[in-house]
Parts: structure tokens; C-alpha cells; sequence
């Protein structure tokens, strides 16, 4: 399950790589940068729904996990923002974990990749 | 019937910016490869690596530094770790075909693509299991000329 959404986010920012370095193009850029440092203010079990939200914004997407057997399924929000310009891909991608209305997790990181191209001579 | 990269991945942006771009030269400067840094040996994931044992520094040592970090706080045990990120890309194979002329100009771009993704998770100081996963695929994009004036 959280691969599905990570393999998700990297294959847009391939995308994103694609478009960039084969036409020889500026920078793509899309989605909005997750605000990460706000995480530590959210609590499992008591932060709700509405006051992530109001911290995070509106998530890209949404989905489900199910991380235990003993545990039911959690909804997921996706949030990422990635952006290259032909030579390096940045991609932060935040997936919160909900448990009906109130948090339950996270998982997040961001990333700087160089892309080295190689030309016919 | 294949879609184009931006509608099949639900990405019309991504078509808007290379759109905006306007007249690209795409057919002199295609690569035949672009690709990061190779993903390091997952030998030490199964033979040196020690869950709750090995370090941050054995880490570093035996993977190499990661290309991104972040944290997860995930249930159901909910405890906060570090997350180390290593990924691998290769774009390869780039295929280019005009079609069209003047201002319905198009060129379609096609590549294979190769992907590697490690994640890393560190809790306090050590070293607390990995994920790891690889695809391989191709995917498709679509440019077109921007109009006179445009």
C-alpha cells in the first residue's frame, strides 16, 4: 500500500524528468511543497481531520493502508511537490495516516537527485 | 488505446508546462541516456546490516550517502524514525517522431525507464529495517509547437 503511492510519486517525477530533459526544456514544477515541520504538532489519536487541513491544506490524493491484521484499514492523504529542471529532480512527498477523523501517522521525505545525460557523439 | 505520459498519469500539468515551453528544438537534443547515480549494493541489507545493532555511521559506510531523508511516525506502533532515501533512475531508449506541421506540430517522445527505491528507517540512532522496491516501464509524452506570437 505505501508503495503504490511512493511508486506514484517517483513515476511523476520521472515524468517530470522526461519532459524536462528530452525537449531541452525549462523547469516543471508541480503540487506544493508538504509543510513537514508542522508534523510534530500532531498527535495519534487526538489531532483531527480538519486541523490537518487547516495546517496542511487540501491533500493531492487520498487512498488506504492496512498496516496490522489487528488493526483496521487507514485512509490515506498524499501530499508531494516535485520540480526538475532538466539536470536535478526534487521531490518531497508527505502520505498522513488517518484513522477516521484523527491522525495516525506518517511517512515522509524529500529527496535531490542529479541526472547525468548521455548523448549520441 | 495508449493515452499520452500527462493524461495517463493524471498530470495535465505536467503537458501545460511543456506546452508553455514553446518551439523546442526536442529532435537535436534528445539524450540516449539520462540517468542518477546507481543505487548501492543491497548485499548489506541481508548479510551486515542489524536491525536495533548497526548504526547511522554503518549505514553511510556500507549504502553510501542517501539522495533525501524524512521521518515516518507509522502504526501500529507509532514510534518516530528516521527515513533515508535512496532511489536509482534511468531514462533510456528515447524515441522522438514529429508529426504534423507549422502550428499543429507535434512531437511524441517515448523512453524506457528503470527505477530503484530504497528507503531506510532509523529509530533514535539505529538502524530499524529497510523497504526496497524496483520497476521498469516505458512511458510517453506529447509537445506541441506554440502558435506565432503565442
Amino acid at each position: 500500500m505505501r508503495l503504490a503511492f511512493v511508486n506514484g510519486a517517483i513515476v511523476a517525477s520521472v515524468a517530470a524528468i522526461l519532459l524536462t530533459v528530452s525537449g531541452c526544456a525549462p523547469t516543471v514544477a508541480y503540487g506544493v511543497k508538504p509543510q513537514t515541520d508542522r508534523l510534530s504538532q500532531f498527535v495519534p489519536g487526538q489531532t483531527k481531520a480538519a486541523d490537518i487541513l487547516l495546517s496542511l491544506g487540501e491533500p493531492r490524493g487520498k487512498g488506504a493502508a492496512h498496516p496490522s491484521p489487528g488493526l483496521p484499514p487507514r485512509e490515506i492523504w498524499f501530499y508531494e511537490y516535485v520540480r526538475s529542471d532538466g539536470k536535478t529532480a526534487n521531490l518531497d512527498l508527505l502520505l498522513v495516516f488517518m484513522n477516521g477523523d484523527s491522525y495516525d501517522g506518517h511517512l515522509w521525505f524529500s529527496s535531490v537527485d542529479t541526472f547525468k545525460k548521455s548523448y549520441n557523439k | 488505446m495508449k493515452q499520452p505520459l500527462a493524461a495517463r498519469i493524471g498530470l495535465p500539468y505536467l503537458l501545460a508546462s511543456s506546452l508553455a515551453v514553446g518551439s523546442m528544438a526536442i529532435t537535436g537534443c534528445t539524450p540516449l541516456q539520462v540517468a542518477t547515480r546507481p543505487m548501492p549494493s543491497m548485499e548489506p541489507l541481508k548479510s551486515d546490516l542489524v536491525r536495533g545493532v548497526s548504526t547511522r555511521a554503518d549505514v553511510q559506510r556500507l549504502l553510501g550517502e542517501p539522495s533525501g531523508n524524512g521521518s515516518s511516525v507509522l502504526p501500529p506502533d507509532l514510534s518516530a524514525r528516521e527515513v533515508w532515501f535512496y532511489q536509482e533512475v534511468r531514462v533510456e531508449d528515447f524515441k522522438t517522431e514529429r508529426a504534423g506541421s507549422g502550428v499543429h506540430a507535434e512531437t511524441y517522445i517515448r523512453a524506457n525507464i528503470t527505477q530503484r527505491i530504497l528507503l531506510v528507517f532509523f529509530k533514535g540512532e539505529l538502524y530499524d529495517g529497510y523497504m526496497w522496491y524496483s520497476n521498469v516501464g516505458a512511458v510517453e509524452g506529447k509537445t506541441r509547437e506554440a502558435a506565432p506570437g503565442s
